[in-house]
């Protein structure tokens, strides 16, 4: 079986490393990585703790067919209690980190307590060693301590997972950064991190992989690589990278712009893909330079990126006129359209701080998008911001926003705070485009109904990746239907991101090609009934948990923004989001009360009563 | 009648009278369908893809119904998730 069936857990309080046996029986239950680690979670903390606090868990698990060779198979998750929403958070990344975890020789590592002093992990197949971060990593960038852990260990191969300033100093939406550019990115898992005291857990392993039936394996993977590599998604995710979503959601008119006051972007031929592949007058490069894959991956959607070295936000910085991790979709649209910013250099530059410094750039963009609102209406003036002029279009404010929050100086730590505490802060809460107090997506909802409904339901707060109804929404701007749509991919989509491998080969897999090598590699006759079932349950075991953590469906709401003012231009002129039609069916069919608790009867039918 | 049309985020082959940008005006009789003008640009059939006629979202059903007039502008994407 493909579960390497062992998990590290450190007390960091006591400062011990322990091995324990992985628990077979949830495993075989919960799959792997997200199902799995929310199993975890969900029994080893109260859900009404505070996530910065020591009685918060900090989990990274990878899925049974994380490092077996399946295609894009290279993918791991962080869970925990999330700081920016009070929410379960759930977030998964690829690179090369959590493939190396599973090389080593363990399915999870679970990190409790806190620290008395920063530390950071190293993890060499059996050899796991908790060892100082004060006077040499602690206050350092994502990428130096990428740079010193290896030449410290003597270890080029050592495969880092950082946190930045940001995290250290608990911004709310911090993320944990592995491989210089990948990033379990939302929900603030880098604060919980930095709440523990801890800056960095590097893994390196070579004992291997073991699958459940070698032969079965082989025939099934090989069957989904040759279905996967042609597919058109793939080529284009590969060429163009997730950025080219851009010019569809400016065509469709859900292209948040200008902290959701336009669904349309002036400047989105500036900042769009043939932008960025087009050879600038400087040095005659292209801001993308090339792709990059993760672990094992074959679709090869991350970007490789440079900065114009004649732009201003890296003058007299040498150490960004080089190759960088450059902009996918969701970065792209939150430090170009959702703050009127039509440089694409300026975008590249803040992302690449992001990476840097450990933030989430949807959350950053749109936390900056709402101070710029903020700005705009005179709820925040020069005073606050230090003399920045924060206004919307403004390139250059983007730039110092970044590196103020990345670097929590003066007012970067406000814009730290996330969009839902930094409006309330400042008297406008309804200029926070948030959901359970996380930042939206690159999704506006007027036009597309059924993502609405998947923000408004996701169990981490607003999520494109927890509901796909695109190809619906894309289509129709209704209501019909979508209920069905979003709790049936919400469902696939739970069980997917328990297996290991990356949502995007579901552009060209079914379930059932799927299933068949997630059964060759641990066995149990999977099906996919079951599988999907599977993620039904994983998904009622998160709402259990955010109603434990006090949620009601009071939170399955959106902004008003969405829900009152109609959009603007574009395919969805004239509406708001319907979702007050929606949410009653979706309670209904996913068996919950009209007050969205799972009924009994449900619990019992999915086994969790 | 003269149509404008706007290929985005294709791949593969680009059909002919579609420039580099996407971008093709096509001359068609009276009477030309939605659906007549998307078979003639033979695109990829590994994946959906969705149609705007002047910017309103035209489902799949209603393509074969949807006739197009002089001065039209048809947009064609796939339905993409973002990442």
């Amino acid at each position: 079986m493909s579960w390497q069936g062992k998990i590290i857990r450190i007390d960091l309080g006591k400062g011990t490393v322990k091995s324990e046996p992985l628990n077979m029986a949830w495993a075989r239950t919960y799959i792997g990585q997200r199902g799995l680690g929310t199993k975890y979670l969900m029994s080893e903390i109260d859900p009404a703790c505070d996530p910065l606090s020591p009685a918060n868990k900090l989990i990274f698990a990878t899925g049974p067919l994380t490092a077996t060779g399946a295609s894009t198979g290279g993918r791991y998750s962080v869970i925990t209690k999330g700081p920016l929403t009070n929410a379960i958070a759930c977030s998964n990344s690829g690179g090369q980190f959590g493939a190396y975890l599973k090389l080593a020789g363990w399915d999870m590592l679970i990190l409790e307590g806190k620290s008395p002093k920063p530390v950071y992990i190293v993890v060499e197949n059996e050899d796991v060693r908790i060892l100082p971060a004060d006077g040499f990593i602690w206050g350092k960038t994502v990428w130096e301590t990428e740079d010193m852990i290896r030449a410290k260990h003597q270890n080029p191969e050592l495969r880092v997972a950082a946190i930045g300033v940001a995290g250290e100093t608990m911004a709310r939406f911090a993320c944990i950064v592995n491989d210089r550019d990948r990033a379990a990115g939302r929900s603030g898992v880098g604060a919980v991190m930095g709440s523990k005291n801890v800056k960095a857990i590097a893994t390196f392993g070579n004992i291997g992989t073991k699958v459940a039936d070698g032969k079965a394996f082989l025939k099934a993977t090989r069957a989904a690589m040759d279905k996967l590599n042609p597919h058109a998604a793939r080529e284009r995710l590969s060429k163009r990278g997730t950025h080219s979503m851009l010019d569809v959601t400016h065509a469709y008119g859900s292209l948040p712009t200008n902290n959701c006051r336009a669904v349309q972007f002036d400047g989105a031929g500036k900042v769009n893909v043939a932008a960025a592949q087009k050879p600038r007058r400087s040095d005659g490069r292209a801001s993308s330079q090339t792709n990059k894959a993760c672990f094992a991956c074959s679709i090869g959607c991350g970007r490789i990126a440079t900065i114009d070295p004649e732009h201003f936000s890296i003058k007299d910085k040498p150490q960004y006129k080089t190759s960088l991790g450059g902009l996918e979709y969701e970065s792209i649209y939150a430090l170009a359209p959702m703050c009127g910013v039509d440089d694409l250099d300026a975008a590249t530059y803040a992302s690449a701080l992001c990476n840097e410094h450990g933030m989430d750039p949807i959350s950053f963009g749109a936390s900056v998008a709402a101070a710029m609102e903020l700005f705009d209406v005179g709820a925040i003036t020069l005073k606050e911001t230090g003399g920045i002029e924060l206004k919307f279009g403004s390139a250059e404010a983007l730039c110092w926003a970044a590196e103020a929050t990345g670097t929590a100086q003066g007012f970067g730590k406000e814009i730290g705070l996330g969009a839902k505490r930094l409006t309330e802060k400042y008297g406008h809460p309804e200029f926070a485009m948030c959901v359970k107090g996380q930042e939206f997506p690159g999704y506006d909802v007027r036009a597309m109904q059924g993502m609405g409904l998947g923000y408004a339901t996701s169990n981490r707060g607003a999520c494109h990746l927890r509901a796909s109804p695109f190809v619906d929404d894309f289509a129709h701007i209704r209501t019909e239907g979508k209920a069905e749509i979003v709790k049936k991919s919400q469902d696939r989509i739970a069980a997917w991101d328990s297996t290991g491998v990356c949502l995007f080969s579901g552009n060209a897999w079914d379930v059932s090609d799927l299933v068949a090598q997630l059964d060759a590699s641990i066995g149990g006759g999977w099906t996919a009934e079951q599988f999907l079932e599977t993620g039904e349950k994983i998904w009622n075991m998160e709402r259990l948990f955010n109603m434990k953590a006090g949620f009601t469906a009071a939170d399955d709401t959106l902004p008003k923004r969405m829900l009152e003012t109609p959009a603007p231009s574009g395919a969805g002129k004239g509406k708001v989001n319907e979702l007050k039609v929606m949410l009653p069916e979706y309670y209904e069919l996913r068996g919950w009360t009209k007050d969205g608790e799972p009924t009994t009867q449900t619990l019992s039918r999915l086994g969790l009563a | 009648m003269r149509i404008a049309v706007h290929l985005i985020s294709q791949v593969g082959k680009r059909p002919a009278g579609i420039d580099d940008n996407g971008q093709g005006t096509f001359e068609f009789p009276d009477g030309k369908t939605l659906s007549g003008l998307l078979a003639g640009l033979s695109l990829r059939t590994d994946e959906p893809f969705m149609a705007l006629v002047n910017g309103q979202a035209i489902p799949p059903s209603e393509r074969d119904s949807t006739i197009l007039m002089d001065g039209d502008e048809v947009t064609v994407f796939p339905p993409m998730e973002g990442g």
